[in-house]
């Protein structure tokens, strides 16, 4: 039998909470990447392109070590922190968001630069000829026509937030109420004698919301192929 | 309008045009076509003259004021050109609505808001482009080019997919444009050149393949 008790709920809101963190954290870097890579050409592009799509073929276990190295409290930028704010990363929470972020980073820089790749270039050049500036053409004409598309890519990359493990639990651990999202509880469910009842809810309330993500990504996706 | 230019421009290896351009000009007069062959290197001129192409060598001068000399480094980007253009499609930003559009470059909103009443689509300025017709936004595509003041005015094709009636609207709202708002223009145009009455032979340029051809 199902039932939705105080540890479950825990692991749905942490879940929610650093999922929506993630995306919150991810969004500026993903546009402005997104945005250089689709309508600038530098020295390096490939290079950079190559650096973004390495958390999707990286080993998310992997990600999580780097991100321990570099910033653990005692990682080459994490002592830093620690010394300077007293801010530490690894087995918090917002570990758990920035693990996310970058697991989820090279998903939603790809959503969001087909949109403005599809973008008719000859938009930018009435703009050029009406006097406006580039900062005030990327505010007012790349990013409203993108929409679509950076909505779909949000959506997109907190689905892949609400699933993430291996980074997660290689960087911040799996603490009850700290850093035990929802794929960590059932984790940590199933290494238990008869943990799979337990691991039901979570594994439904896992679906419904990764389904409702990318459908509505989908949607969004869908807008962008149609409205420019 | 004096609008003098010694251009030489190779384009990309993967672009549309497989020729070199090389052309030179001293145009003076409000009104000046260009006529040409599809592909003859029309819209990569105006593109030129705009900024938003930039030639390997040359010069270009608009009324005394050097906006690209290659040989000092000087090189007077399209946003500061005060040159305005119209594509041949018209190219109305989908978001915005029609006085959206108008007011994008401008600064001066009285202006821009006399220019809707002149050119006719006070009407429609709620309007989202995908919701007028095809006359009507190459009028929203001038005003919102003229809104910005411009010295100079590049329509490119502007009578393509408009019928014969469209046509001579158009054509007499050129001419009233030219003569209220002091504004040169240079249009480029496959045909229609009948339509301006006040075009004389020395205002009318022949291009082919990159090169400009005086009669």
């Amino acid at each position: 039998m199902m039932n939705l008790d105080a540890g479950h709920l825990e692991a749905i809101q942490l879940s929610l909470f650093v999922s929506i963190a993630s995306t919150i954290l991810v969004l500026p870097v993903a546009i402005t990447t997104a945005w250089l890579l689709a309508q600038t050409q530098f020295v390096g592009k490939s290079i950079v392109e190559a650096f973004v799509t390495m958390p999707l073929v990286l080993p998310p276990v992997v990600t999580g070590y780097f991100l321990l190295i570099i910033m653990g409290r005692t990682g080459l930028f994490g002592r830093y922190l620690w010394d300077a704010f007293g801010i530490q990363l690894s087995f918090s929470w917002y570990g758990a968001a920035l693990a996310s972020a970058i697991v989820s980073f090279p998903l939603a820089v790809r959503s969001i630069r087909q949109s403005f790749e599809a973008i008719n270039p000859q938009y930018d050049q009435v703009a050029q000829t009406l006097g406006v500036s580039r900062s005030r053409r990327f505010l007012t004409l790349h990013l409203p026509l993108a929409m679509p598309g950076i909505i779909g890519g949000s959506l997109l990359a907190f689905a892949r937030s609400l699933g993430e493990f291996g980074a997660t639990i290689t960087f911040v651990g799996n603490i009850p109420g700290e850093t035990r999202t929802i794929p960590l509880a059932i984790y940590s469910n199933l290494q238990r004698p008869n943990g799979e009842t337990e691991s039901i809810i979570l594994v439904v309330c896992s679906v419904i919301l990764s389904i409702a993500a990318v459908v509505m990504s989908e949607v969004y996706l869908s807008m962008k192929r149609t409205s420019i | 309008m004096k609008l003098e230019f010694k251009l030489q421009f190779r384009p990309a290896p993967r672009a549309k045009e497989s020729f070199d351009m090389c052309v030179e000009g001293c145009w003076e007069g409000e009104l000046h076509v260009v006529r040409g062959p599809s592909g003859s290197g029309k819209s990569t001129l105006l593109k030129l003259f705009a900024g938003l192409l930039t030639p390997q060598a040359g010069t270009i001068t608009l009324n005394d004021r050097h906006l690209l000399d290659t040989s000092s480094q000087v090189h007077v980007s399209a946003e500061a050109r005060r040159i305005g253009m119209v594509f041949q499609e018209s190219l109305l930003f989908p978001h915005l609505s029609v006085e959206r559009n108008i007011f994008y470059g401008n600064q001066d909103r009285e202006f821009a808001r006399l220019l809707m009443h002149a050119l006719e689509i006070d009407s429609i300025k709620h309007a989202k482009p995908g919701n007028i017709s095809g006359g009507e936004q190459r009028r929203v595509a001038i005003a919102r080019a003229l809104a910005t003041k411009p010295e100079l005015l590049l329509l490119d094709e502007p009578f393509t997919g408009l019928n014969e009636e469209l046509r001579h609207s158009l054509c007499g709202l050129l001419e009233v444009i030219q003569n209220e708002y002091e504004v040169g223009l240079i249009i480029v145009s496959h045909d229609y050149v009948e339509l301006f009455d006040a075009l004389d032979s020395s205002s009318i340029h022949f291009i082919d393949c990159g090169k400009l051809i005086e009669d």
